[in-house]
């Protein structure tokens, strides 16, 4: 009993106050992400950075979605984009914040497009360059569900011709319905099932490529893929996006400082032209 | 040809022997253990020697000291009787000599001695090295007042702890897994216990430890930052003897005495903590406990023959059970969770004196870690383990060619087999992580070298070396030289500068995450794409010795160049992470400060006062777009006081104080949503700042302890030492967490601390 009372008080000892560390928020900047539908409209959504503590601090609420969506979007933003020695204005959507479209934007390969944001409210700015490259078309997509234990599992293959004599970089992207397509969603999609698969052409062996790639699907019986020829800065961030996961395994993750393309931002312009398919899942 | 080159080396420096020599071992005689650096010199002369790490001294006497074939030999080592001998000497004359522990310094009245330890120091080329006894610091008040070796290193200058209470030491700007630790010439691969607060050395085992930070001799490689040198007691060759503690957590045992009298002796010595049993008795569970074995037995065979064989055994376990029967790991029920964490060491060690000019040490090692970690739940089970087997052998040889020349060669070869991250799953949990049996992955390390301790003449000594060190793993060898030079200069008999310069070579790395500490940190070897670390430094060091206080001063600044650092890459998982060698990154570093050492070792009062400057920097090309960065554990200032009175016979008190600058951590200062590439949902981007660009608030404490000896009971001795860790209550941060910030628009980073204001009592004895 004497060494149980001993221990008692080595752990009941006194538990000391926490020390602190101050930190100023980090500015506030524009956040810009971008799309092009082919042959169709450019559309380049704005939103603004959070304190670090903002989205869980919101997640909280049951209705934090988009509460948190109306603060963050930058409503009233100049926003234009150059090419050629012209420059398109960019036109918000009527009830849908942040997301600002061009149809009158032609859509160039090799050409590089300027995009410039202007907010009012704060008088910041911040710019950003992009090429469109050359579409790289399939030549072939298929998906085939697996059986048996691998019953979730569907694999898709895909050819295309690689263009010889040039780096180039890829996303294939897959997801379960085309709503992604549509602007007015392109903040709160919710796609059953989406992946997203990058490849280099410094793997290839040779420039008709044969590619196969397993993902968990729980779609319907067709899925949406495209194939897009991308920058390589892209494609590092892109790969950074993948390394990072979601923020909760940020806890057992090294920390990524991800790059970005906006000057005076964060996120990427980019200007990919996809190529897309419906595929009836074999 | 860089063989040869050895060879040559040796064979140079080998001829010109036509001297008469003294030459034997010191033995303490209370305990017929082996002393080191006793001095052995020629009365009425400045000629003379020390006795090497294993108690051996060769003098070679000159003519002109012969008077009527008799030369006198004086032997003196603080706080022992000096001793002189008149020895007939028309050839070589063997002297074993049993030094006489002196009752004053017992009593604790100061001694001026003609040489001391701090003098041989001041005088020798070691530099950025420290030797301390585990008997000088046995009143250092520590958490639970018990004896810890690793938190007296980190009190050292030039040495800085990780967080609170864990054993990682980071040495003049290096990584944790650069810093050797030899436990009687075994490698140890983990110091801590429970997760680092308490070091595994049992200090009733411990004899003393050497810690070099640089001006490595050639003899010591592997590491770019440190070699720790830990040695056992031999065990009392002369008469039965004991001692033991009790600690508010743990107690142990030590027992030695001689098996055939001066001939062959033990140590053997244990150390459990109990709080798992106490708490049994109030039907409370913790289940944990650690345990340590040390043996040793010694075997003198002959006057030219000794063999020493050591053993450590040291295990963490933990065996947790909720839900299903008791002690169940493995039930379908419940759940349950456990892990073990063990060490083990072999040493057998054989000293000959070939004639009294050579002497040899050959060892053979071998070393076993491991760590379990095992969990049941709901159907589901998990198994991760890891291993890491060394074999080895090391042959030194010592040449004591004249007084002015103690030349040192030899070679060592260790098998390394590395299994790290050995996953075993049944259940559900197979379909996120499957059974693997891991990579075996084999090393194996050679290294020979040669040095010479050379006497140019009484202002400049100098210790020059060449260590050929190399590593062969699938696919590929790497080999290289590692030279080495430390130089001294006697400005006055009090005062000396030393430079020195030398390269290290590292064959194995720790995977170590930079924002959280996981206890399945793993050590990797060096493969054919991850390349050995390699550290250049170069010290300046200046020692003073108050003679009149038996003070010794030291200041030294170094500059220290790393290659081949690793680090994750942004983004790697750090847990159950099966492909270390795709997700590691090749990286430099650079480290440089000022270090300031005020010490003292003998009287009534004692201990140090230490202060660093530091700065160390990492550069790796993918990593905070390859800009420069803070390491982890950049600490600009570290500042330790240590401080021992002894008020009278029967009570001591002892303080520790202690200043650290903040580690370094990499915040997260903001955040954004972006979609992702699928534009189908919304992830939360962090923002970070760069890589550890944040300095975490300095940590500092007072420590205190009272000892009271109680009357001895014949032989029996007793002390209770009564003592408390963190005196004033100030958190030592060991974590950071984000909260809002209450007075501004921002936020602020909150740092726990682990240990408070903590009391403890111990109760020590020997017999």
């Amino acid at each position: 009993m004497f060494l149980l009372g001993l221990i008692t008080v080595f752990f009941g000892s006194c538990r000391p106050e926490s020390l602190s560390i101050d930190l100023e928020q980090e500015p506030v900047k524009m956040v810009v992400s971008s799309q092009i539908v082919p042959n169709s409209v450019m559309v380049v959504a704005i939103s603004k950075s959070i304190s670090a503590l903002e989205y869980s601090e919101n997640y909280a609420d049951a209705n934090s979605g988009n509460n948190l969506l109306d603060k963050i979007l930058v409503k009233n933003a100049k926003v234009s984009v150059s090419y050629n020695g012209v420059t398109d204005y960019l036109s918000p959507i009527i009830g849908v914040p942040g997301i600002y479209t061009s149809t009158s934007t032609p859509q160039y390969t090799n050409v590089e497009y300027t995009l410039n944001v202007y907010n009012p409210e704060t008088g910041n700015s911040v710019t950003s360059k992009a090429t469109m490259l050359d579409i790289v078309p399939f030549n072939s997509v298929s998906a085939k569900r697996l059986t048996g234990m691998n019953s979730g599992d569907i694999t898709l293959n895909i050819s295309f011709t690689d263009p010889p004599n040039e780096l180039n970089w890829y996303m294939i992207n897959i997801y379960t319905d085309q709503s992604g397509s549509q602007v007015e969603n392109f903040f709160i999609n919710d796609s059953e099932s989406q992946e997203t698969f990058l490849l280099s052409d410094i793997d290839f062996v040779s420039s008709q490529v044969n590619s196969s790639h397993v993902f968990s699907y729980w779609g319907y019986d067709t899925l949406v893929t495209s194939i897009s020829n991308i920058s390589q800065e892209y494609y590092d961030y892109l790969l950074a996006r993948k390394r990072g996961g979601s923020i909760f395994s940020t806890i057992v993750k090294e920390p990524i400082n991800y790059p970005s393309n906006i000057e005076g931002g964060y996120g990427f312009f980019t200007t990919h032209f996809p190529d897309i398919k419906i595929v009836v899942v074999e | 040809m860089r063989i040869v080159l050895l060879l040559l080396f040796i064979i140079i420096s080998y001829f010109g022997y036509n001297q008469s020599v003294v030459s034997g071992y010191i033995t303490d005689e209370s305990n017929g253990e082996n002393m080191s650096y006793v001095t052995v010199m020629i009365k009425s002369s400045n000629v003379g020697v020390v006795t090497n790490g294993y108690g051996f001294y060769s003098l070679s006497v000159d003519n002109k000291f012969i008077t009527n074939d008799t030369v006198v030999v004086v032997i003196s080592f603080m706080g022992y009787v000096k001793t002189e001998y008149s020895l007939f000497i028309t050839k070589d004359v063997e002297l074993n000599v049993k030094l006489k522990p002196s009752k004053t310094e017992l009593s604790g009245v100061e001694i001026k001695a003609e040489v001391t330890e701090e003098k041989e120091l001041l005088r020798s080329t070691n530099m950025s090295t420290t030797v301390v006894k585990a008997k000088s610091i046995k009143h250092i008040p520590t958490i639970g007042g018990e004896i810890d070796l690793v938190k007296v290193m980190q009190l050292l200058p030039g040495v800085s702890g990780g967080t609170e209470g864990t054993t990682s030491l980071f040495v003049r700007g290096g990584d944790a897994d650069q810093n050797l630790v030899l436990l009687d010439e075994a490698t140890l691969y983990n110091l801590g216990h429970l997760f680092g607060f308490f070091s595994v050395f049992n200090s009733d085992a411990i004899n003393d430890f050497t810690m070099i930070k640089g001006a490595f001799p050639a003899n010591y490689g592997g590491r770019l930052s440190s070699i720790m040198d830990v040695r056992m007691k031999e065990g009392n060759s002369t008469k039965f003897h004991g001692s033991g503690g009790i600690g508010l957590l743990s107690s142990r045992l030590m027992l030695e005495g001689p098996i055939i009298k001066e001939k062959m002796s033990f140590l053997i010595s244990a150390r459990r903590t109990y709080i798992d049993q106490v708490f049994k008795l109030v039907d409370f569970s913790i289940p944990y406990y650690f345990y340590d074995l040390n043996a040793k037995i010694n075997y003198k065979i002959s006057q030219k023959d000794r063999l020493f064989y050591s053993f450590y055994l040291g295990n963490d376990v933990l065996d947790y059970s909720e839900g299903g029967p008791q002690g169940s790991i493995g039930s379908d029920y419940g759940m349950n969770f456990g892990f073990n964490l063990g060490n083990m060491t072999h040493t057998l060690r054989w000293n000959h004196t070939y004639n009294p000019k050579l002497f040899s040490n050959v060892s053979l090692v071998l070393t076993d870690f491991d760590y379990d970690i095992k969990g049941n739940f709901d159907g589901n089970s998990l198994d991760v383990s890891s291993k890491i087997f060394d074999l080895g052998v090391k042959a030194d040889f010592e040449y004591f060619r004249n007084n002015e020349n103690h030349i040192k060669y030899g070679m060592s070869f260790t098998s390394h087999t590395f299994n790290p991250n050995i996953v075993k799953t049944s259940g559900e949990i197979t379909s996120m992580l499957s059974s693997n049996e891991g990579v075996k992955m084999l090393t194996n390390e050679f290294a020979l070298y040669a040095m010479n301790d050379m006497d140019l003449n009484r202002k400049f000594k100098i210790n020059y070396g060449l260590r050929f060190s190399a590593a062969v793993v699938t696919e590929k060898v790497y080999a290289g030289l590692e030279p080495r030079l430390a130089a001294r200069y006697l400005v006055s008999k009090n005062n000396s500068l030393k430079l020195s310069y030398s390269r290290m070579k590292q064959y194995l790395h720790r995977v170590a995450s930079s924002t959280v500490a996981l206890p399945t940190d793993l050590w990797y070897p060096i493969t054919a794409k991850v390349k050995p670390q390699i550290a250049d430094q170069v010290a300046l060091g200046f020692n003073h010795l108050f003679v009149k206080n038996n003070i010794s001063f030291e200041v030294e600044l170094y500059y220290k160049k790393m290659q081949n650092l690793i680090e994750y890459r942004e983004g790697a998982s750090l847990v159950l992470n099966d492909n270390y060698e795709n997700e590691l990154l090749a990286g430099k570093g650079r480290a440089y400060g000022a270090e300031f050492l005020l010490r003292k070792e003998r009287g009534k009062f004692t201990g140090w006062i230490s202060y660093t400057l530091s700065k160390s920097t990492r550069q790796f090309d993918e990593l905070n777009n390859g800009k420069m960065f803070p390491a982890k554990y950049d600490r600009r200032h570290n500042v330790s006081i240590v401080l021992s009175y002894k008020l009278s016979s029967r009570w001591v008190a002892s303080a520790v104080w202690v200043y650290q600058s903040g580690a370094r951590f990499t915040a997260q200062t903001g955040q954004y949503l972006m979609p992702n590439a699928t534009m189908t949902s919304l992830d939360v981007i962090p923002i970070y700042t760069e890589r550890n660009a944040v300095e975490m608030s300095p940590s500092h404490r007072l420590d205190v302890s009272l000892t009271f000896k109680a009357k001895d009971r014949r032989k029996f001795k007793s002390e209770w030492t009564i003592g408390c860790y963190n005196l004033y209550n100030r958190a030592q941060p060991y974590s950071v967490r984000l909260v809002p910030n209450d007075n501004s628009t921002g936020y602020k980073y909150e740092q726990p601390g682990l240990f408070g204001f903590i009391p403890s009592i111990a109760y020590n004895f020997n017999f």
